[in-house]
């Protein structure tokens, strides 16, 4: 009996360190001391990091490619690729940091430095791999300064992206409507589509967005500031809707029960909705790093999309765009190769090989010398880097990390959908989201 | 000695994933619904602050009555669609066992992605339900952007997935002894009387076990609001199990999400409790004996 109960104890107490073996995230600091220093002495010894990150069909397809090449040139690190799609990747990236399961090299979106690194000890300072990184010739403290932290790099960013306006000309040409260039034009377009046709698609998000960019432009102010701060009134915020109910008014867009109608929810996938893939909204507000999302199989369609990026109204001072890091690349504060983890991440963010690979499918890259090597090849071209041409060349106020917060965006969500379903006037819209946007914000910024 | 303890031995497994899979997430969710925790921090004990704050959360309430209309919706529409099945599936038809196994495939299917996009598209302004509604004569219905045509949308996708109800339904009905049904012949019943003389009363444990059952799930229910709606048209199909999903993953507050989820326990506790006393009301035994 007592074989069979020892035996029994064995067992469970077998499993049981399975399940926390790789749940060891507190490790100390002697601990974490003497493993970078083993690392480098073990610098020629088999080494496996992890990558994860998340993406659609070609963007993984790329990155593959780069990391084979990667082994090919630096044969003792292996490189275990742990993708997937966007939806709930948050979630298992959140349980993966918290339970100590998380990968070595993360790709990590923007605002998700605050969640997970509010006083920079979240991530691995990759100041302190600066030279393996090549940070100095590659990137502008501007750009650097996204992922920082308290002094501490936690994040390189890889690309730069905002919001524009992007049109199927092929549809504008059908009924002989010229691509809109200033805010009138853009309402007035909407009458001079046949019933059923639209100039734009927005979902409840892009709604927001796009009447946040407009408001911005108007008063020179941010939404939401670096630290957290609401910067609009209640005044500004109803310049932005009462231009949404303009829109909805004069047809430049169908009303969120048209869009939830076909597509379920109102913020749907848009490239999964018919009456765009048949060129019945005739343009979208997308990001420039994505514009491929919905360009590509308008393209498979033989219709054309073209930059309408953002109108400018004279005297604007600010061209009130969002423009932020696509994404980022971090290492793993654990990581007991971080040396081998900025190698790799070199790699795919400076050397050209690498960079090639990579391509565009990550936005085009702020890497000086990913840029020149991407020239050279002659891979430079196409949507993405004409819209983030236009945002460079229009800048507008910096845009908060805070502003993406998961509860804001169903705020601005619902804010959206009870003015298109006529619950609230716009005043009323206005006030609700005021209050809500600032009782969220004291309950995030703490 | 061994003898005594080997069917322990058998199960250890079994008790290792209970113990760490059930019991303490079980435990754990009841202490951090006291706390706030945001996941990577620390817990801070915050007292009944969680259970406080959804009096003055009104997506709270939204969301307890889209969840309530959707049960009311949903589970009797199941069973009866379970049980009329399970009534087909049970005559001697030729290739019978080929039908089973056929209504059985939307309950291996669930709720996954391709399903709901089915499901967008069946519902969908130009899809083939509305196409159908055309076809005979009536104006289409919006069916995503209207409280009750989601909620309906939504339920459909769980009557739909009838197999497991309808299996166990199936397995009472042969049960139902087959003299029962000559004695009512004999003493002149028609279909419909022997259907609500003798089926139903042999077939209550049957409906019992399956309206409780169907009733917790359909409490839990989130693949649905999830996949296809988002909680949208405005929070009218927020269900519950999507609230605790936003708060948890979406939102990191583990520490509220950890009380919602315990408020919805105690509301299926309620409920099953309740069906559980009225049972003696109306569900028969046929060992109990005696009074018929």
């Amino acid at each position: 009996m007592k074989k069979l109960v020892a035996l029994a104890l064995a067992a469970a107490l077998g499993i049981s360190t399975l399940l926390t073996g790789c749940g060891s995230s507190n490790n100390s600091t002697s601990q974490k001391n003497s493993s970078a220093k083993t690392s480098e002495s073990q610098s020629a010894k088999q080494v496996t990091l992890r990558f994860s990150w998340w993406g659609y069909d070609s963007l993984h397809q790329a990155t593959l490619n780069a990391i084979k090449l990667f082994e090919q040139k630096y044969p003792n690190i292996k490189i275990k690729a742990e993708y997937a799609g966007w939806n709930g990747y948050l979630d298992k990236q959140t349980t993966q940091i918290a339970g100590g399961t998380a990968a070595d090299i993360m790709q990590i979106n923007w605002n998700w430095i605050p969640i997970f690194s509010k006083d920079g000890n979240g991530f691995y300072d990759l100041n302190k791999l600066a030279d393996v990184l090549h940070l100095k010739e590659n990137y502008s403290d501007n750009y650097l300064k996204y992922g920082t932290v308290n002094g501490k790099l936690n994040a390189i960013p890889v690309s730069m992206t905002g919001r524009v306006i992007w049109f199927n000309k092929t549809i504008f040409d059908k009924y002989n409507v010229p691509i809109p260039k200033t805010w009138d034009d853009l309402i007035s377009s909407g009458n001079k589509f046949p019933n059923g046709t639209y100039p734009m698609i927005l979902g409840a998000y892009d709604a927001w967005l796009l009447s946040e960019t407009y408001a911005v432009q108007m008063t020179g102010k941010p939404f939401i500031d670096g630290n957290g701060k609401l910067v609009f009134d209640e005044n500004d915020i109803k310049i932005a809707l009462q231009f949404y109910k303009k829109l909805l008014d004069n047809k430049v867009a169908p009303g969120l029960q048209m869009v939830v109608n076909e597509g379920g929810s109102s913020n749907p996938q848009i490239n999964e909705l018919p009456s765009f893939l048949e060129g019945k909204y005739a343009g979208f507000y997308q990001w420039t790093a994505a514009v491929a999302q919905e360009a590509d199989p308008l393209k498979q369609k033989n219709m054309e999309t073209v930059l309408g990026g953002i109108p400018i109204e004279s005297g604007a001072k600010v061209s009130g765009a969002i423009f932020k890091p696509t994404l980022l690349f971090a290492i793993n504060k654990d990581c007991k190769y971080p040396k081998e983890a900025a190698t790799f991440l070199n790699f795919i963010l400076n050397d050209p090989e690498g960079v090639k690979a990579m391509g565009l499918e990550r936005g085009t890259p702020l890497s000086k010398s990913a840029v020149d090597a991407l020239t050279k090849a002659g891979l430079l071209n196409g949507l993405e880097p004409e819209g983030l041409k236009f945002l460079y060349d229009h800048p507008s106020v910096p845009f908060s990390p805070y502003f993406e917060d998961p509860k804001l965006q169903s705020i601005y969500t619902s804010t959206m959908e009870q003015i298109s379903y006529n619950r609230l006037s716009v005043d009323e819209a206005a006030k609700y989201m005021y209050e809500n946007v600032q009782k969220t914000l004291s309950e995030i910024v703490k | 000695m061994i003898k005594k303890y080997t069917g322990l031995l058998y199960i250890v497994p079994w008790l290792i994933g209970l113990f760490i899979f059930t019991f303490y997430p079980f435990i754990s969710s009841f202490i951090l619904s006291f706390t706030d925790y945001k996941i990577i921090y620390q817990p801070k004990f915050v007292g009944f602050g969680n259970y406080i704050k959804m009096f003055n959360d009104n997506t709270f309430f939204i969301s307890l009555v889209a969840t309530f209309k959707y049960v009311i919706m949903t589970v009797p529409l199941n069973l009866i669609f379970a049980l009329l099945i399970a009534l087909v599936l049970n005559f001697k038809l030729r290739g019978i066992n080929f039908y089973r196994t056929v209504y059985y495939i939307p309950s291996i299917l669930g709720g996954n992605i391709a399903v709901a996009v089915l499901w967008r598209f069946l519902f969908g302004t130009n899809g083939l339900i509305n196409q159908f509604i055309k076809f005979i004569g009536i104006n289409p219905i919006s069916w995503f952007s209207t409280e009750y045509g989601a909620l309906f949308a939504l339920s459909t996708l769980k009557i739909w997935q009838f197999g497991s109800t309808m299996i166990i339904f199936l397995a009472g009905l042969k049960d139902i002894p087959q003299e029962l049904y000559e004695a009512a012949a004999v003493d002149g019943a028609g279909k419909i009387r022997t259907f609500f003389s003798v089926t139903i009363p042999l077939l209550s444990p049957i409906i019992f076990f399956n309206l409780i059952m169907q009733l917790i799930n359909a409490f839990q229910e989130f693949n649905s609001p999830y996949l296809i709606t988002n909680g949208g048209p405005l929070y009218k199909t927020y269900l519950f199990s999507l609230m605790i999903y936003d708060n948890a993953f979406q939102y990191f507050n583990m520490g509220y999400a950890s009380a919602l989820s315990w408020v919805l326990f105690i509301i299926i506790m309620i409920f099953t409790v309740f069906i559980f006393r009225s049972s003696s009301y109306w569900v028969f035994y046929s060992d109990e004996g005696g009074e018929s």
